[in-house]
């Protein structure tokens, strides 16, 4: 009873409460735009992200942006379930490898028609990259903010105090290999000449197109398995000869926690690693052994064939994203992204080299940008023209990597003959994708 | 004839027996309109778990069981395939195999590990020990944080290369190796770290000790019996309850386990798939390649094969279970 009373003396106000409530939602509502921005990244990264938000949103009064990051595996796993669920953000980080995967008009909006009346600013970004954001039927699906690459990082002070010289950039797979031998008789005790690369997919694509051979047509491999089998004899001959590390190390230094790596703790002398992490790297090298690191391409192939890949990150409108003020609210995040300097200076090539033309050289020039991005960018520069950007089919990376680690490990850990392990590693590509 | 008020039910009773005092439904109550609020009421409060249910657990279970049959990759509209997933699982997966194997090796030598470790550590502490309480809960935390991604990643810092168990072993001369990453030893810290969770277990067998009377030891005493033949001829049968009830639960819940292998693999199920355990094969065709029609096949594969396993347990438990009234 006594509750009873109460609830008629509290419901009046409680009304008057949620009427007020509500039409504060309600005028808010009337006059600003949400939009959601998904990416990956680390804490560098997501700060970053972040100041670039807050100078938008500060630009374009009304317009708010909800902040969704994650690591990197987690964003796509979470995109999965959200394209499954049409509840994908209006703005999403995409990237080259797997916009096959999500280059659907019920997924992702394809973007020509806002370029082609000029809503999209896409000036000064190469027709190339603009190409490679194109899905398998023509649409284009993201707007490229960044390329991307994957080099040899390696301890030039150790090189220095080896007496040995820097390679050029024109070598040859071989060379590489008698190079590696010959720093070795200079390195330290216990510091291995090379990271073992016979499970990484970057060195194993570049491998591949520098014997001349294409990745991937359709969704088929393009290449015999003899030219698998042979890299796999590669990396064993150069294991067998104790210049890469043990295949238990090999497993364990993926690249993913820096501060463990063994490049950056001086205990490998060379290894693959996308050059825009560069500086993490070198700070880290700095503060355990004060050595420094430089950056250098992939060997080519005997006849003088590059094999590197290239990829680029952008950004893509979700196919949910229909409501005009939503739509255009993300159009304008995405040209502030790509096209604003103060967006670009505070990003500083972070994911990738920024993809505007002018942009990049003022990176490049300028004094303030750190060494680690000014040598990404100048390398990327080098390389663009001679750089074979893969066609990856919708899963095609992960599978090629799930199958590439377990058929050279099983090679490594003396399982299966490069010839086998080249067999399984076909079989299972086909398996997956086909 | 009979009234909703009969306070005794006019059934045939047997003689001598007295008949069945049954409680009184009180008048008016029986259909009335406030007996059928109250059962409204009890729906209602009952809604969230019924949306639970259905919403998460039933409709998604039959939901599995049609995209089983076709080739749902979650981004598009699943096809009818028929039985193509299960004809592809059981002829042309090597993976499949090779995590069936797995699986069957982890559940074959965790299970009874940890039936026997959970055992012999709750007799021990069922000796009247001082501070029985305080090494009941320490034996007991791991089985609650030991499935936690936390204590994979520990675990796999531990038995790395330069992990602290090498450290120790260097401590003696001995050269350790990657024992997470050597795939003659990864799978076997799976199972370790597996059985090192036995402390539900040995809950349980400590309340089942609790319950044997003490009067059967003491007559076994007087007759003669040690401490070894008292255990074997006591002790362990009146527990067999206990055990296949301990075995059930262990053996579903090591055939679903996932998180170890996960964290500790990092997701791959390597090396070489030496920890590829049946979970995570299902999931990496679900969420890594996107193959869900295929998943739902090998869900429904473990459903089955778990359903047909435990069956044959209870159906064993007439050669060795003794409930001591039979």
């Amino acid at each position: 009873m006594r509750m009873r009373t109460l609830l008629k003396a509290v419901s009046p106000l409680a009304l008057v409460l949620a009427i007020g409530a509500t039409t504060t939602v309600v005028s808010s509502a009337a006059n600003a735009v949400e939009i959601r921005f998904s990416w990956w990244g680390g804490q560098l990264r997501n700060q970053k992200t972040d100041d670039i938000l807050k100078l938008f949103e500060a630009d374009n009064p009304g317009v708010s942006v909800v902040r969704e990051q994650s690591d990197w595996q987690p964003h796509w796993d979470k995109l999965k379930i959200q394209a499954a669920a049409g509840n994908q953000p209006c703005t999403i980080q995409m990237q080259t490898r797997w916009l096959s995967t999500y280059a659907d008009p019920k997924i992702l909006r394809p973007l020509d028609d806002l370029v082609a009346d000029g809503k999209l600013d896409v000036s000064g970004i190469s027709k190339a990259t603009i190409d490679s954001s194109r899905g398998d039927d023509g649409n284009l699906y993201m707007i490229p903010t960044g390329v991307f690459y994957f080099a040899l990082m390696y301890n030039k002070s150790m090189l220095d105090d080896a007496g040995v010289a820097a390679p050029s950039e024109d070598w040859t797979w071989n060379g590489f290999a008698d190079w590696l031998r010959e720093v070795k008789k200079g390195l330290p005790e216990g510091v291995n000449a090379t990271h073992n690369m016979g499970p990484e997919n970057d060195s194993f694509v570049t491998w591949v197109q520098s014997q001349g051979h294409k990745v991937f047509d359709g969704t088929h491999l393009a290449f015999p398995e003899s030219v698998t089998a042979d890299y796999f004899r590669f990396w064993e001959k150069l294991r067998t000869e104790g210049l890469t590390d043990s295949p238990e190390e090999m497993l364990t230094d993926t690249g993913s926690l820096i501060e463990e790596s063994n490049i950056a703790n001086g205990r490998t002398f060379l290894t693959n690693r996308p050059p825009n992490r560069f500086d993490s790297h070198q700070k880290v090298l700095t503060a355990v052994k004060g050595q420094e690191l430089a950056i250098t391409p992939y060997p080519r192939g005997e006849d003088g064939t590059t094999g590197m890949d290239l990829g680029a990150n952008g950004i893509a409108i979700g196919a949910p994203c229909t409501d005009p003020d939503k739509l255009d609210a993300s159009v304008k995040w995405i040209n502030f992204f790509t096209q604003d300097p103060r967006a670009a200076a505070i990003y500083e090539s972070d994911n990738g080299a920024v993809t505007v033309d002018k942009l990049q050289e003022e990176q490049l020039n300028n004094p303030k940008t750190s060494r680690g991005q000014r040598e990404f960018i100048a390398l990327y520069q080098r390389i663009a023209d001679s750089a074979k950007p893969i066609n990856y089919p919708s899963g095609g990376t992960g599978a090629m990597q799930d199958a590439l680690t377990r058929a050279y490990e099983a090679v490594a850990f003396g399982e299966l003959s490069p010839d086998d392990a080249a067999k399984q590693f076909h079989a299972d590509v086909e398996d997956v994708l086909n | 004839m009979t009234t909703r008020t009969d306070t005794v039910a006019e059934t045939a009773q047997a003689p001598g027996v007295p008949p069945i005092r049954r409680r009184p439904i009180p008048p008016g109550r029986g259909g009335s309109p406030f007996r059928k609020a109250e059962n409204r009421a009890a729906y209602m409060f009952l809604v969230p778990w019924f949306i639970g249910l259905f919403g998460i657990t039933i409709i998604p279970i039959i939901a599995s069981l049609y995209l089983s049959f076709t080739d749902f990759d979650i981004l598009s509209a699943p096809n009818w395939i028929g039985f193509d997933n299960y004809a592809r699982l059981f002829t042309h997966d090597r993976r499949f195999d090779n995590a069936v194997a797995v699986t069957i090796t982890y559940v074959g030598v965790s299970v009874p590990l940890i039936l026997a470790f959970s055992l012999t550590i709750a007799v021990t502490l069922n000796r009247g020990l001082a501070g029985l309480a305080i090494y009941r809960s320490l034996f007991y935390i791991p089985s609650l944080i030991g499935a936690s991604v936390g204590i994979g990643i520990l675990w796999r810092e531990v038995f790395g290369e330069r992990g602290i168990f090498n450290a120790f072993l260097a401590l003696f001369g001995i050269q350790g190796i990657g024992w997470m990453t050597n795939p003659h030893s990864a799978l076997n810290v799976v199972i370790a770290l597996h059985v090192w969770t036995f402390g539900a277990s040995m809950v349980i067998f400590l309340a089942a000790l609790r319950q044997i009377p003490q009067s059967y030891y003491e007559a076994a005493s007087i007759d003669g019996a040690n401490k070894v033949q008292q255990f074997w001829r006591i002790t362990l049968p009146l527990l067999t309850p206990v055990i296949f009830f301990n075995m059930v639960l262990l053996t579903i819940g090591s055939f679903q386990s996932f998180t170890q292998a996960f964290v500790v693999s990092r997701g791959t199920g390597g090396p070489i798939d030496s920890t590829l355990l049946y979970t995570l094969y299902l999931y990496q065709r679900a969420f890594v390649n996107l193959d869900m029609g295929y998943a739902s096949a090998m869900a429904w594969i473990l459903l089955i094969t778990i359903a047909a396993l435990t069956g044959f347990i209870f159906w064993t438990t007439r050669f060795w279970v003794f409930y001591g009234d039979r």
